[in-house]
């Protein structure tokens, strides 16, 4: 795989769940990566006015911070905006928090973010929408972080 | 954009694992149309992780976007990538 700035990166992976994803890791010197795919399948992305619950799982570090995970309930309304809870423990300390926010959502599947858990900053994410619309795949965007995660109806 | 940061998993090579004389076909056609990953661990010794949007032809090239984060640096972009498919026969 080549980028536009002419690096390349190269992994091994194998098929799994009925031939609609897979297991990978990356083959490059200094990488230690794994990580997993799935199809989109047929799905209507954007924002369909239809409501959808998720449960998020989100982990990673924040720079300077330490590590960081959210588990919780994330509703997507269908029209742009999120509601729910999350449990967050930054390094071990734990809080349950309400949420609220906004996403856009593209017609290709992809879109954004932007959460709010209360009494604390917005946090960014970029996401992917797979296996038909019943589950996204999410990367925190904001600097300093590197959280990622995924959303389950 | 910040390219020089972006650095995405894709898929490259693939493998389907059988046992014995098992039917199953997997090729480059098995790999077909839409699909997204997530990746997570290290680069460099920095934390890392990528999710990814990638569109593969079902004849070895792929074309994608996605974002990184490496030790908290962000990146967003494109590229472009070749796979190949094979079948490994395990004996039973």
């Amino acid at each position: 795989m080549t980028f536009p700035n002419g690096s390349t990166a190269s992994d091994n992976f194998v098929i799994d769940n009925a031939k609609k994803g897979a297991q990978g890791i990356r083959t490059d010197s200094s990488v230690v990566k794994t990580g997993f795919v799935l199809a989109q399948g047929t799905v209507t992305c954007g924002l369909t006015g239809i409501k959808h619950n998720f449960a998020a799982n989100l982990s990673g570090t924040v720079k300077g911070t330490g590590r960081i995970a959210y588990v919780g309930q994330v509703i997507l309304d269908g029209n742009g905006n999120v509601s729910g809870a999350l449990t967050r423990s930054l390094n071990g300390t734990i809080a349950t928090v309400p949420v609220t926010g906004t996403y856009t959502e593209n017609a290709n599947c992809t879109g954004t973010a932007q959460i709010t858990p209360s009494g604390h900053s917005t946090v960014n994410f970029n996401f992917v929408v797979v296996n038909v619309g019943l589950e996204m795949l999410l990367i925190e965007t904001d600097a300093g972080t590197v959280v990622s995660g995924t959303m389950q109806q | 954009m910040n390219l020089q940061t972006l650095s995405l998993a894709v898929l490259v090579f693939a493998t389907l694992f059988g046992t014995g004389n098992a039917s199953a076909s997997c090729s480059n056609a098995t790999v077909l149309g839409v699909y997204g990953s997530l990746g997570a661990g290290f680069e460099g010794g920095a934390p890392s992780a990528d999710v990814i949007q990638y569109t593969a032809d079902g004849a070895g090239h792929l074309t994608g976007t996605g974002t990184n984060s490496t030790n908290g640096v962000i990146g967003t972009g494109t590229f472009t990538g070749t796979y190949s498919v094979r079948r490994i026969v395990l004996e039973a």
